[in-house]
């Protein structure tokens, strides 16, 4: 009888026990997300090295499975060039804003021209992981607030966006990449100057939000129009290259419309990154030469506007 | 010391995770990526106790968590809830063939996948539903393609799966 009482008894307990997991990760999820961020941003550094040496075997690697191939086809040739041709034209659009802004907007340029006089300081970082989850689109880096990395800082390659650091920690931070969900940028079409905003999908292009259908454009978009920043909200600088007008999404009953876009920047293959980090250093941070992934200590290189990072092609 | 060796064996898979699969090595299919984290904890829930089961669903998921911008504890709530619902339903069905426990990875990773997709549809409105569905389906049926490899490695180091017919 004391047996089949025990019997009777224990799996419930066993059950109660198995619960303290769940209400383990129950709690962790309770935690606010900016602190549970930065103890995780913590908990992950001491990996940073075992990240960078998996990925540069991953590319090597990869490039062995691609060279193989391309010694028949001239693939390699050809993404080479491709790469090029993204690169010079992602410039083009650059050289084109810049022309406008002259023609045009004489006044705002002088603003302009005293806003980025602000002390901006370029920062080269390497990609060292991607997110676990595929629904997910962001990137570790690997320099953070010792290396003068703040929140928001915005992050370029190939000369166009890549998005901004979504959370810092103190030697890695968490890039937020423009097709990520979570990302909202304020934007505006080169071509018509209609406004709207960059939203992420999850997937390989963005999608262009709230696109006025009675614009002076008469919502008259087609296909290759290019997507450049706009000042608002105070994180991304103007006029900065996002994506190109794939496709046209037609919304029946609403006032708006909505454009898929092709991001400017191809992310696979993306190697390093610079980050316009705003704030300035201060005492006991960590100086980082941008044209050295280990320069702890030497002073920073002012960026050149035309600066090539991006994928290591 | 197994613990040890499990928790190592969680980051290592995490660090594959976010570094080398993200490039086709074979473990990429259209930028999705198979789980590793969940056969593990499938076949653990199959084969330990209820509590081990939950542990290591509570590892698994942290190792997810650590390297994914996710909130903190989502995939280890995830993670040990499967070890828990698997570990209390094990006895009540035939899961001997290896064919029975895939399908129960099957259904794991679906309600992992499709769970994730729905609170990342309920939180950013701006998902594309294609391309979510489309990531749920291919994901589960990468992790189905690695689970048995996973499978035959486990079999090595774990207890024989237990059936007891309470019927």
């Amino acid at each position: 009888m004391k047996r089949w009482r025990s019997r009777r008894h224990n799996p419930p307990r066993k059950i109660l026990l198995a619960l303290i997991p769940l209400v383990i990760s129950l709690a962790l999820l309770s935690l606010p997300f900016a602190f549970s961020d930065k103890i995780r941003l913590l908990a992950g550094s001491p990996f940073k090295p075992v990240q960078k040496t998996f990925l540069k075997a991953g590319r090597g690697v990869n490039r062995a499975f691609v060279w193989v191939p391309a010694s028949w086809t001239a693939a390699s040739k050809v993404k080479e060039l491709e790469g090029e041709v993204q690169r010079l034209q992602n410039r083009l659009v650059q050289r084109e804003v810049a022309v406008a802004r002259l023609q045009t907007e004489l006044a705002s340029v002088t603003e302009y021209y005293k806003e980025i006089k602000v002390p901006q300081r370029p920062l080269l970082a390497h990609v060292i992981g991607y997110d676990v989850s595929d629904f997910r689109k962001t990137f570790l880096i690997d320099v953070g607030s010792r290396h003068g990395v703040a929140k928001d800082s915005v992050v370029l390659a190939q000369d166009a966006l890549v998005g901004r650091v979504s959370s810092v920690g103190p030697y890695t931070s968490r890039v937020l990449l423009i097709t990520d969900p979570a990302s909202r940028v304020p934007a505006r079409i080169l071509e018509t100057s209609d406004l709207g905003v960059v939203e992420g999908t999850s997937g390989g292009l963005c999608r262009l939000k709230y696109l006025p259908k009675w614009s002076t454009s008469g919502g008259k978009v087609q296909k290759g129009f290019r997507v450049v920043s706009a000042p608002i909200g105070g994180i991304y600088p103007d006029s900065l290259y996002i994506a190109t007008v794939a496709d046209d999404v037609e919304e029946e009953g609403t006032p708006y419309k909505t454009l898929k876009l092709k991001p400017g920047v191809d992310f696979t293959g993306l190697d390093t990154v610079l980050i316009l980090s705003t704030p300035p250093l201060q005492d006991g941070q960590e100086l980082r030469n941008i044209t050295s992934s280990k320069g702890s200590g030497q002073t920073p290189v002012p960026l050149a506007s035309g600066s090539t990072a991006g994928s290591r092609r | 010391m197994l613990w040890v060796i499990l928790a190592a064996t969680a980051l290592f898979i995490a660090i594959l995770e976010t570094t080398t699969f993200p490039y086709n090595l074979g473990g990429n299919f259209l930028g999705i990526k198979p789980d590793l984290f969940l056969p593990i904890t499938v076949f653990c829930a199959l084969r330990l106790e209820l509590l081990q089961a939950s542990l290591v669903g509570l590892v698994m998921g942290l190792a997810w968590d650590l390297f994914s911008n996710d909130p903190v504890g989502l995939h280890s709530s995830f993670f040990v809830g499967i070890a828990l619902i698997v570990g209390l339903l094990k006895d009540k069905f035939y899961n001997g063939p290896i064919l029975v426990q895939l399908l129960v990875v099957l259904i794991a990773s679906l309600i992992h996948r499709g769970g994730c997709a729905i609170i990342l549809g309920l939180t950013y409105h701006s998902v594309d539903p294609l391309s979510v569905l489309w990531k749920v389906f291919m994901g589960t049926l990468l992790t189905l393609a690695v689970a048995p490899g996973l499978y035959f490695l486990l079999k090595k180091f774990l207890p024989p799966v237990r059936w007891k017919d309470v019927s």
